[in-house]
């Protein structure tokens, strides 16, 4: 059975992810390797003039990935990328928002384009990204 | 003063499966077994070979925040596999920069992924504008 291409302009279900504990920052910076002390030390951070820890901005963008798949499982990103902006701090919230901006090569091999935006809980954009996605060729849930 | 391109590699990467379930669990999966994300390969910047050359340069400057990140695939990382990888630094100014290029091949050589990180570099004496600028 083929995958039907979703539609330009379908939104996906915002979510809203966080607060952010310092916990989580540290499990974050160990799962993922970054210890930059920006995010660690609430001292340093201080020094570099933001009010708390800032999460990590790859925090934000990997927020996208279960988002997708939860949407399309049988997809699989071809390209994700994303541009950090505001700063989102420990304790703080953020919203992930998503919708399709356009499909290219109509068919079974479809890639879909999706516009991808995260905003800090005062609407500030957080970040903004786009993600292209194809058919899996197995259809197998990730 | 490092040069404005460095390159390294073939380095060897792995994907061993307690890292990529620390990774999905971290990151907002509700099942952490699966497959690497496609954002998993910031976790190869632990490895000293690629992450020292980058945190040395971003040390000539001072404070290393992230810019933007792209990943482009020409199919998914596999769990529990090992991969080469080539790392490219690029050094830019003005503003200053580092943008880390890191392609990842299979063991036949076969292309795999494309990582580009970009980095801001900040000068401590900027940092007052750092509360309102590019998110780490």
């Amino acid at each position: 059975m083929t995958a039907a291409a979703p539609r330009p302009g379908e939104k996906l279900p915002t979510q809203k992810i966080g607060p952010f504990s310092s916990d989580e920052l540290v499990r974050y910076a160990q799962a993922s390797g970054d210890s930059n002390p920006l995010h660690l030390d609430a001292a340093f951070a201080r020094g570099f003039g933001f009010a708390a820890r800032p999460i990590h901005g790859m925090r934000l963008l990997a927020a996208f990935e279960p988002l997708l798949a939860d949407w399309r499982p049988d997809l699989v990103i071809l390209d994700l990328r994303g541009q950090f902006l505001t700063p989102v701090l420990e304790g703080e919230t953020a919203i992930l928002s998503a919708r399709v901006a356009k499909i290219e090569n109509e068919g079974p091999a479809f890639v879909a384009v999706l516009r991808l935006m995260a905003q800090t809980e005062t609407g500030a954009p957080a970040l903004m990204g786009e993600a292209r996605l194809t058919t899996r060729p197995d259809g197998a849930r990730p | 003063m490092t040069p404005p391109v460095q390159r390294a590699g073939p380095l060897r990467i792995t994907t061993p499966a307690e890292s990529v379930r620390a990774f999905r669990r971290e990151t907002g999966w509700r099942d952490e077994d699966g497959p690497p994300p496609a954002s998993y390969p910031v976790v190869f910047m632990r490895i000293p070979e690629i992450g020292e050359p980058i945190r040395a340069a971003a040390q000539e400057v001072g404070l290393p925040v992230h810019e933007a990140q792209h990943f482009e695939y020409a199919r998914p990382l596999e769990i529990g596999a090992a991969y080469d990888l080539m790392l490219e630094l690029r050094r830019e100014n003005d503003p200053a920069r580092l943008i880390a290029i890191a392609e990842v091949f299979d063991l036949s050589g076969a292309f795999v992924a494309r990582v580009i990180s970009t980095l801001r570099l900040i000068d401590p004496a900027t940092v007052a504008r750092l509360s309102t600028g590019a998110a780490p």
